[in-house]
């Protein structure tokens, strides 16, 4: 039997490395927005950061995710602040240059990972960033299932998030094929 | 085996824990602590517990102000839920026999 602590410094580095990429980059870099791309890096990426999600308000959803950064921020690794007019901001603080070199080796090994989601996905709303998110968490799903059809995932979408139109995810949904996320039959 | 343990109160002893909310130090110190035991450390145990969470399970509240309704988490009005931060505390358990010695060993 192993007997050690299981510490996240790895997952603490990737919000660390997030919030200093991000800061003239997203729109609005807040807890939403977090979820969302360390969802993207880890299924599409495949950068090892073993959150599970779960589909929730907003698209997938991690619990655990959500309590790191509560975690990380209470050690000085990222500045959360409410905005009325924007809602939660992650923001770099003292220590997070500090936590990202902490976590060298993992980010070194993932960096092209991490700056393609920056790159592809960093300029999105917490809005575009929803709907990405939960078409291919609904991918995923599908692949499971054997059944990738356009028209089924677009459907099941629909479903989920109704307050975005035919059009919103079919859009989407193109683009994320076109950019090789996902590959819809 | 544990049964007996509990049964005889010659249960494992706990020689080391940070505090319920560590800071990087404390949870440095807590890893030390443990590689400076190994070989006595029958356990170590992880206490995790969120007494509020802050994320999409956040509690939304109505909020009128000049007779427009805005909606607005609880976490963001209220300093109390604000500063129930998550419990990550570590503990470090030995066997009663070892107990003298790892307190030798950590002090």
């Amino acid at each position: 039997m192993v007997i050690q602590f299981a510490e996240r410094w790895n997952q603490y580095g990737v919000i660390a490395d997030l919030a200093l990429k991000l800061k003239d980059v997203s729109p609005q870099f807040g807890k939403t927005v977090l979820q969302k791309l360390v969802y993207i890096l880890q299924e599409i990426y495949n950068v090892p950061c073993e959150y599970d999600y779960i589909l929730y308000n907003y698209g997938p959803y991690s619990g655990d995710l959500s309590e790191d950064l509560s975690f990380f921020a209470s050690m000085g690794g990222v500045k959360v602040e409410w905005s009325q007019s924007m809602g939660y901001k992650i923001l770099p603080a003292d220590k997070t240059e500090h936590f990202r070199q902490r976590a060298k080796g993992f980010l070194d090994q993932y960096e092209d990972k991490v700056n393609a989601v920056v790159s592809n996905f960093g300029g999105m709303t917490a809005r575009d960033l929803e709907l990405r998110s939960t078409i291919i968490y609904v991918y995923k799903e599908s692949l499971r299932n054997s059944t990738t059809d356009k028209n089924d995932i677009i459907s099941r979408v629909r479903d989920i998030k109704p307050h975005f139109s035919l059009d919103e995810i079919s859009d989407a949904l193109a683009q994320l094929t076109k950019a090789g996320v996902v590959k819809p039959d | 085996m544990p049964g007996r343990i509990l049964k005889s109160r010659e249960h494992y002893r706990c020689i080391y824990h940070t505090p319920e909310i560590p800071d990087e130090d404390d949870l440095d110190k807590a890893s030390m602590v443990l590689e400076k035991l190994t070989g006595l450390v029958a356990f170590v145990d992880e206490a995790k517990k969120s007494w509020y969470s802050a994320g999409e399970e956040d509690i939304m509240i109505v909020k009128t102000r000049d007779n427009l309704e805005e909606i607005l988490p609880l976490s963001s009005m209220s300093t109390v839920v604000k500063g129930l931060l998550p419990v990550r505390q570590r503990r470090i358990y030995v066997p009663k026999n070892d107990k003298v010695k790892a307190e030798l060993i950590v002090n």
